[in-house]
């Protein structure tokens, strides 16, 4: 999403799911991992909404929906594509919405080549180092820079702006006839992803498929809108970010962004998943995703490297102010304009430090030490017998959690342990565990799916030695310190001038969490006085802010907004202003500029939200408006004097997180596999790709070594589609429930769900042990035979997909294999997110001999 | 020789062969020379760790380790690169193996 709307988040608040005519559920199992949030769905359908679930199960969420649309795992670029082609073949797009807020009439260059032209390839490919070059994809004589979003530092290639964007806006055509307009590459791109097409990808039945696609068309423009919802089965693919793309694609074409119940929700997995991406535990972004410096770019110093980062045009033109003001707020009067604001003290990336590389960095020795906060690896990360391996390299490793989780123990009950492929003697690693404080325990902020920053409150105190994280890292930041006090050696300064002084409490001495937020708030260097918004940010070093785009979250001294719990009453707007704080300026729906026509009018009574009031010369509405509140609709930038910033975006531009200000329907910068999204079969498949000679994602980040070997496309040994998924009874990796003896007997040990059909050829019945198998490993599970999978016929072929819970451990009352012993370390090619959806595995009845046969298999 | 440095010797010869191999090869898609040059690198890392833990670090052997990191910074980026694999920096960081 932060490639063709400007910010990677979720675009709407939770609530207005409620205003949707149509909803999609598809990549989660929304009624089951996200139930707060469904109860939105559900009232939208008590409103006459038409609610549709697109997923390879048949799940409780299928149960409560009007449509279900089965498809074969990893085949959801080919059924958005479908739809894509069927709006845009029977002319059933909102032609005044996307002609005036997307670059569906923008030219691209006359070397762009696409797909469909390449046997599955995009001009621009270098087949050697398996990545394009982006020259070819750009606006007819512009450089487009990309808006600054999630895994925005993923590539390498310059992003600098030559300029050319405040030189003129990009050539258009706005009878959409020239042959590399937008639109015209986008039917050619779409046209062989017919119903039929879809039928012979997918499995599902071109019938049903047709139903979905004429729901959502016959529910959006000016009168209603549709809302998609996903989660990580749609990200957890080599293509994940390219099936966000088909669906953003969707939606700017309908209209349904920026307008009531018209959006994408992307429904995060963890209670703060959202907020560990704004606040970044990510390797490759500095908080509210500023790029980390790299060693490799142009970022030598602060003003090269500002230089480098820096649109000419939209609003990132701010960039500066923001990045100063993060230094400001970290390092103190360590920052100073004579040290370019502490710039060098900033690690430089050298590559991709993800997680998956860094397991298989671990396994080679390279990492000394690790610590693991509120994660389980050795069963929550995929190859988890390689994820054991990495940690028995190790030198040392701290695990904090409030109960033993197998990530502490795997020295001791791990799978190669029991395996007996190496013993506690033999692994050197240095284990501390540590207790933790559980949620009720602390203070602090949950950010959630809609940006939503709450602020809860401790409940009681934490028991014994348990402490919070916060505890943890300030009290380890403050003895590291101590440590070094007095060194003068260069690699010592970040640590030295790094500002940590926050007020501590109690005779535990916690932190206060409340001056942390505050400081994300950010502040006046010279008097301490808390900032409102982040427009007041400078870049001359009197402002400090631990991140910008949450400016207001705790706008005056003792008013912490996300602590507000006032909703709106049955007669107010619904926009429940002053229920806590959504980031950016408490705003509740992104690009909300486009909820009104160009001229500024919304585009029907029933779906308004934002509109101009030319009596007080402002932007009004029930939200806060995403746009220079004083901007006419009329505004037209001066390109006689190349305008920079928001100057050079007009009063028609929703989308000012992007350089020209339009929805991406094409994306010129910032994909590391395409402008386009196009079906790639998953590197493991029983298929061949029916569209292409290329088989899967040319990009994907594949590191094939010893013990993360893959399973070759149709390969007889492995004919099963094999995915992974979580249940609502055991939280995430599973330790918190499966420790608790009343959440752990509801599912008290791990499964594999075996297509009725399957079962019978294999004879295989209802709870009898299965021995499931791939390249890396080998599990043993008992069968749950059900008819909620059902076979595929995909091209003629009958296709079966089986599918696991990845939960379980040899930890806690509810036990069993870990499925991720089976998957294997590749990533996404944007985002080096793993793939636990769609794989390929074998299935047989029986039960493995040992030494394979695990302990936590139980009798 | 002393036994500790005659090995420092020895992984010092291993971890430039290692390189050379590497850079002799300029492997695009599989990681083998990759892992086979990080290892190599790890190995004399912790051997000079170890050594500098039990005698103490002169600032010499301090400036050696840090380049060492260096090094392995650069060939791990190398490894799981971040776009084109950065040959010129890998070449660079082979010359600057202490």
């Amino acid at each position: 999403m932060g490639t063709s709307f400007g910010r990677g988040a979720g675009t709407t608040a939770l609530w207005d799911l409620a205003n949707a005519d149509c909803l999609i559920v598809m990549g989660s199992n929304m009624a089951e991992n996200h139930p707060v949030a469904f109860r939105f769905l559900l009232e939208a359908k008590q409103r006459g909404a038409t609610l549709i679930h697109v997923d390879p199960r048949f799940t409780r969420t299928s149960a409560l929906c009007d449509i279900y649309a089965p498809i074969r795992s990893g085949t959801d670029i080919a059924f958005l594509g479908g739809i894509i082609r069927h709006v845009l073949e029977n002319d059933l797009w909102f032609r005044d919405f996307a002609l005036a807020y997307t670059n569906i009439a923008d030219i691209i260059e006359e070397g762009y080549e696409d797909a469909e032209e390449k046997d599955g390839i995009f001009s621009g490919f270098n087949a050697a180092q398996a990545n394009y070059e982006t020259g070819t994809w750009q606006y007819k004589g512009k450089k487009v820079p990309s808006s600054i979003a999630e895994h925005h530092a993923e590539s390498r290639e310059s992003t600098r702006d030559s300029g050319s964007m405040s030189d003129g806006p990009p050539p258009k055509d706005p009878t959409l006839q020239h042959p590399n307009c937008v639109y015209q590459i986008l039917r050619r791109h779409f046209a062989r992803y017919t119903p039929e097409m879809v039928e012979r990808i997918t499995g599902c039945p071109k019938e049903t498929f047709m139903k979905v696609a004429e729901a959502l068309a016959r529910n959006s423009g000016p009168e209603r809108t549709g809302t998609f919802c996903y989660a990580v089965g749609w990200t957890h693919h080599t293509v994940g970010v390219q099936i966000i793309r088909a669906c953003s694609i969707l939606q700017g074409l309908l209209g349904n962004i920026g307008r009531p119940g018209g959006g994408i929700q992307a429904l995060r997995g963890h209670s703060s998943i959202q907020g560990s991406t704004d606040i970044p535990t990510l390797y490759n972004m500095l908080p509210t995703y500023l790029p980390q410096p790299d060693a490799f770019k142009s970022h030598d110093t602060f003003q090269d490297y500002l230089k480098e980062e820096t649109p000419a045009t939209g609003w990132w033109h701010n960039f500066p102010k923001y990045m100063v003001s993060l230094l400001k707020a970290w390092y103190g009067p360590g920052a100073r304009p004579d040290n370019d604001w502490g710039y060098d003290f900033l690690p430089k990336l050298t590559g991709d430090h993800s997680q998956l590389p860094m397991t298989l960095a671990m396994a080679d020795g390279v990492v000394k030490g690790q610590f693991i906060f509120g994660q389980n690896p050795a069963v929550g990360a995929v190859n988890s017998e390689l994820v054991e391996h990495g940690l028995a390299k190790l030198d040392w490793l701290v695990v904090r959690d409030f109960a033993m989780v197998e990530t502490a123990d795997f020295w001791q009950k791990g799978r190669r342990v029991q395996k007996g492929e190496t013993t506690p003697a033999q692994i050197g690693t240095e284990v501390f565990f540590l207790p933790a404080a559980m949620p009720g325990e602390k203070d602090g902020s949950f950010t959630n799916t809609s940006r939503l920053v709450q602020w809860h409150d401790k409940v009681l105190e934490a028991a014994g030695d348990n402490r919070s994280d916060l505890w943890f890292v300030y009290h380890l930041g403050k003895r590291l310190k101590q440590l070094y006090a007095g060194s003068t050696a260069r690699r010592d300064a970040a640590l030295l001038a790094l500002t940590w002084d926050y007020p501590e409490r109690g005779e535990r001495r916690e932190p206060d969490p409340e001056a942390v937020l505050r400081e994300i708030n950010g502040y006046t260097v010279a008097d301490g006085k808390q900032i409102e918004k982040y427009q007041e940010l400078k870049d001359d070093g009197s402002t400090a802010c631990g991140g910008w785009m949450y400016c207001g979250v705790y706008p005056k001294e003792g008013h912490n907004q996300a602590r507000s719990r006032i909703p709106d009453g049955p007669d107010g707007p619904g926009s429940h202003m002053n229920w806590a704080f959504a980031w950016p300026s408490n705003r509740r729906t992104l690009y909300n500029r486009a909820s009104a026509d160009p001229q500024g009018r919304p585009w029907s009574e029933r779906k308004k939200m934002i509109w101009w009031d030319e009596g007080q010369g402002k932007w009004t509405g029930t939200d806060v408006p995403d746009f220079i509140p004083t901007k006419r609709p009329d505004m037209r930038p001066d390109w006689s004097k190349h305008p920079k910033g928001m100057d050079a975006l007009g009063g028609d531009d929703p989308f000012i997180m992007e350089a020209d200000g339009k929805c991406q329907l094409f994306v010129p910068t910032g994909l590391r596999d395409g402008p386009l999204p196009t079906h790639y079969e998953p590197v493991e498949s029983p298929v061949r790709n029916i569209l292409y000679g290329q088989q899967h994602n040319p990009t994907a980040k594949l590191w094939p070594r010893p013990g993360n070997e893959f399973n070759e496309p149709e390969d007889p040994r492995f004919p099963y589609v094999f995915t992974t998924f979580r249940l609502t009874e055991l939280h995430c990796g599973g330790i918190p429930t499966r420790v608790a003896p009343h959440t752990a007997e509801l599912q008290p040990e791990a499964f594999v769900e075996i297509p009725t059909e399957l079962a019978r050829e294999l004879g295989i019945r209802h709870l009898d042990w299965t021995v499931l198998s791939t390249r890396r490993g080998e599990i043993e599970v008992k069968a749950m035979v059900t008819n909620r999978l059902r076979p595929f016929v995909i091209d003629g072929r009958t296709i079966y997909q089986i599918g696991m819970p990845w939960v379980f451990g040899w930890d806690g009352y509810a036990r069993g294999a870990p499925a991720n012993a089976l998957l294997s370390i590749y990533g996404d090619a944007n985002t080096s997110i793993h793939t636990t959806k769609a794989l390929t595995c074998n299935l047989r009845p029986g039960r493995l001999g040992p030494p394979g046969r695990m302990s936590h298999a139980g009798a | 020789m002393p036994a500790r440095e005659d090995r420092m010797v020895v992984l010092h010869e291993q971890a430039l062969e290692a390189m050379d191999r590497l850079l002799a090869k300029r492997p695009q898609k599989e990681g083998h020379a990759f892992s086979e040059a990080t290892r190599c690198l790890c190995a004399l890392r912790d051997e000079l760790i170890r050594r500098q833990s039990e005698a103490g670090a002169s600032s010499g052997e301090r400036e050696r380790l840090e380049r060492l990191n260096a090094v392995i910074s650069v060939l791990v980026g190398g490894h799981f690169p971040l776009g084109s694999i950065p040959w010129d920096e890998i070449e660079k960081a082979r010359a600057w193996i202490p």
